[in-house]
């Protein structure tokens, strides 16, 4: 597809709005970068639901909506409260950062937190070649976030510094009557022994019109370092939204992505883990709740390129009124990677008759001692269950309740930061009790 | 306290209890006994209110409440209570909560406010001792992983909680070993008192050594073919069901 299609020709005018604009003043390289990025978005295009891997996520709106790049005005921006835990708070608004809504604070020897745009210009030899790495890896989205790369969470965490709490950073998207879309691009660079957790959390003012977030988050862990991600997404339901979570491990790494979606109207959430050191161990939880005709799509692609790693990928979705979602989890092990643990399991709650889960679980094995399973289970809520309820006097309505939250349960427990769970419970309690 | 008259029910439209008429009063244990598939767990889940059993004809009443009327959850509040034969796991509730929020139905029916967290733990560790389970059990998953016996032994434990009017107990003895027994047996002896019924649904003479019925109904093909007193047990470990099953058969086609 080297033509350009009149859908791309719609945000050509995007495009050039963020060169002469918010994209001006950028070093050299940064915009060879860009201008790459855009490139390969020309010559990939679109995917549409012809492509097996976006049959679910129908992202023709994206493609065939104008959307302008928004004004980024933070007056009276309500970004919420900050769940209560130390480290620094970045707010950034309609992809720009926002000072006044964050607090950097002071942060330990060795730690650097700041806007990626800071990052570009302060320390461009940690971030220059760790943004250009993802180039040409085939994804649409990923080239297009690399053409309109500016902005996004920067944290790199020294040899063997432990940083306490979590980086909390929130992207909110403020209503507006034009069609909006942001591209934030988030690096964590983890080096050798280090620790930290991230949250990163995207929500929005109420609908006013279709919007797209399309966001990309590069994690790096140095060898033995031990990283967490959270992901919440909570826009508005005429959001599409795209989110790619690449994950590159060195040896004795341990690394966890828990992500919970709850807006959107179409959602596709990449997670790509990749092992390129031995002894590794990668934990990719996460549920969705989608309802109404909510389209929720998690794609795993998880690599073993090295021996003696352990993989896990735990997804659980509650389903109702229309929703159709898709788990794609892809586990490729190289040649090389014997002793491969990897484990997947994707199950999901149907609340009603007319939502949709489907579940494609594909195993590429190039080595012969490894050890690989995976489950997939789809149904409705056990009624022999509810009668053990409804027999010790429980009425069915609470069972009902707490049979389907029980569901994501266990996704839940493997969350360690409290605060976030408990806040998540509370949400996903909101959602389901207008289910049951 | 529990009448039954005439109870005929079916599963799928296949009678399974044809007849049953069963009187129990206010502080009496009566064991019901009979071959495997005569309608034991039918019966107790019929009870219980199970809605996969469809009762075609007869009444069941408690305390002069029509039964059949009331939806299991309801049953419950008005002080059934029926230890499954078979207790179902329940991943992603503890134990805990799920028995909270029971008692707490059970107090809003009542017209009481919410149980004091405290207060509630206090009782539920008082309860726990009388089938010696340890309060780990609580934390876990509703009887996820539990083994056979921790199972029977929740069971138990969730009616010392519940303080029902009456209980029927199907086969909570099996799968036992022998300390489990005594344990299991001796919480529903402590239970026991003038003012709760009792059914105790068992196979074996074993329990009924630790827990001594008043009354002894022997099922066999949906209908009660035989009641006695306690003696009636060990000569139904003496003589096997055959006797039974042959006058029943013949008083079937008669
Ligand atoms: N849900 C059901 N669907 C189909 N058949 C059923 C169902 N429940 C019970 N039955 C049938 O009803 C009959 C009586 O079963 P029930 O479980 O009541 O026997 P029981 O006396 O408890 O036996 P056991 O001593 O083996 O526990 C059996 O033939 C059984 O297969
Ligand atoms: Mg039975």
């Amino acid at each position: 597809m080297t033509v350009m299609t009149p859908e791309l020709s719609g945000h050509q005018a995007a495009r050039d709005a963020f060169v002469e604009g918010p994209g001006a003043q950028a070093p050299a390289w940064l915009a060879d970068l860009r201008q790459a990025g855009w490139d390969r978005f020309q010559e990939l295009g679109f995917p549409t639901t012809d492509h097996e891997d976006w049959r679910i996520a129908d992202v023709s709106p994206i493609a065939k909506t104008a959307f302008t790049l928004p004004k980024s005005q933070t007056a009276g921006a309500d970004i919420g409260t900050f769940d209560d835990l130390s480290g620094p708070t970045l707010a950034f608004v309609d992809g720009a950062f926002a000072p006044e809504l964050s607090n950097i604070g002071s942060l330990p020897k060795g730690v650097l937190v700041m806007p990626l745009s800071e990052a570009i210009v302060s320390h461009r030899e940690l971030v220059e070649p760790r943004l250009a790495s993802l180039a040409g890896d085939g994804e649409a989205f990923t080239e297009m976030n690399t053409a309109f790369l500016r902005e996004g969470l920067f944290v790199h965490v020294a040899k063997n510094v432990d940083l306490p709490g979590a980086v909390q950073a929130r992207f909110l998207a403020r209503a507006s009557s034009d069609a909006c879309m942001t591209q934030m691009r988030s690096l964590v660079v983890l080096e050798e022994g280090a620790r930290a957790t991230v949250l990163e959390e995207f929500l929005s003012e109420d609908e006013a019109g279709p919007m797209f977030t399309n966001a990309v988050t590069q994690y790096f862990l140095g060898a033995n370092a031990h990283g967490k991600h959270y992901l919440i997404e909570r826009e508005h339901e005429a959001a599409y939204v795209v989110s790619s979570l690449y994950v590159e491990q060195q040896r004795d790494t341990d690394f966890a992505s828990h992500s919970a979606l709850l807006g959107g109207a179409v959602v596709r959430n990449n997670v790509f883990p990749t092992m390129r050191g031995e002894n590794c161990m990668s934990v990719v939880n996460g549920m969705y709740i989608p309802h109404d005709d909510q389209i929720h799509d998690n794609r795993m692609l998880v690599r073993h390129t090295m021996p003696n790693c352990q993989s896990r990928q735990y997804y659980r979705g509650i389903l109702s009124d229309h929703a159709k979602t898709m788990f794609s989890g892809r586990i490729v092990v190289d040649e090389g990677a014997q002793q491969t643990d990897a484990v997947q399991s994707n199950k999901n709650l149907l609340l009603s008759r007319t939502c949709m889960a489907q579940t494609k679980p594909q195993l590429e094995i190039y080595a012969d001692d490894v050890k690989c399973t995976h489950g997939a289970t789809t149904g409705q809520i056990d009624e022999s269950a509810i009668f053990y309820f409804k027999a010790r006097g429980i009425h069915e309505a609470d069972a009902r309740r707490l049979l389907t939250f029980a569901f994501v349960n266990e996704i839940f427990e493997r969350m360690d930061l409290e605060v976030v769970r408990e806040r998540l419970q509370g949400l996903v309690a909101d959602r389901l009790n207008q289910k049951v | 306290m529990l009448e039954i008259k005439n109870l005929h029910a079916s599963v799928e439209g296949q009678p399974i209890l044809k007849g049953i008429d069963l009187k129990v009063a206010a502080g009496e244990v009566h064991s019901i006994m009979g071959p495997n598939g005569s309608g034991k767990s039918t019966l107790a889940q019929v009870l219980a209110g199970h809605d996969a059993y469809e009762v075609t004809q007869g009444s069941i009443t408690l305390d002069g409440k029509d039964l059949l009327d009331m939806e299991a959850d309801e049953r419950a509040r008005e002080g059934m209570f029926m230890a499954f034969q078979y207790p179902v796991e329940i991943p992603g509730v503890s134990t805990m909560e799920f028995l909270k929020t029971a008692y707490n139905a059970l107090r809003e029916h009542r017209g009481e406010k919410e149980v004091d967290a405290l207060d509630f733990l206090n009782l539920v560790k008082e309860k726990l001792a009388l089938v010696e389970m340890d309060l780990a059990f609580l934390s876990r998953s509703v009887n996820q992983g539990f083994s056979g016996g921790e199972k029977k032994r929740h069971e138990i434990f969730q009616m010392a909680v519940l303080e029902p009017a009456i209980a029927i107990l199907d086969e909570t003895d099996s799968g036992l070993d022998i300390d489990a027994l005594r344990i299991v047996s001796g919480g529903i002896n402590k239970l026991r008192n003038p003012k709760r019924a009792m059914v105790v649904i068992t196979h074996y003479q074993r329990l009924l050594d630790f827990v001594q019925p008043d009354f002894v109904h022997v099922l066999v093909d949906g209908r009660i073919a035989k009641s006695g007193g306690k003696e009636l047990a060990l000569e139904l470990e003496d003589k096997g069901y055959a006797w039974l099953e042959n006058a029943a058969a013949a008083a079937a086609t008669s």
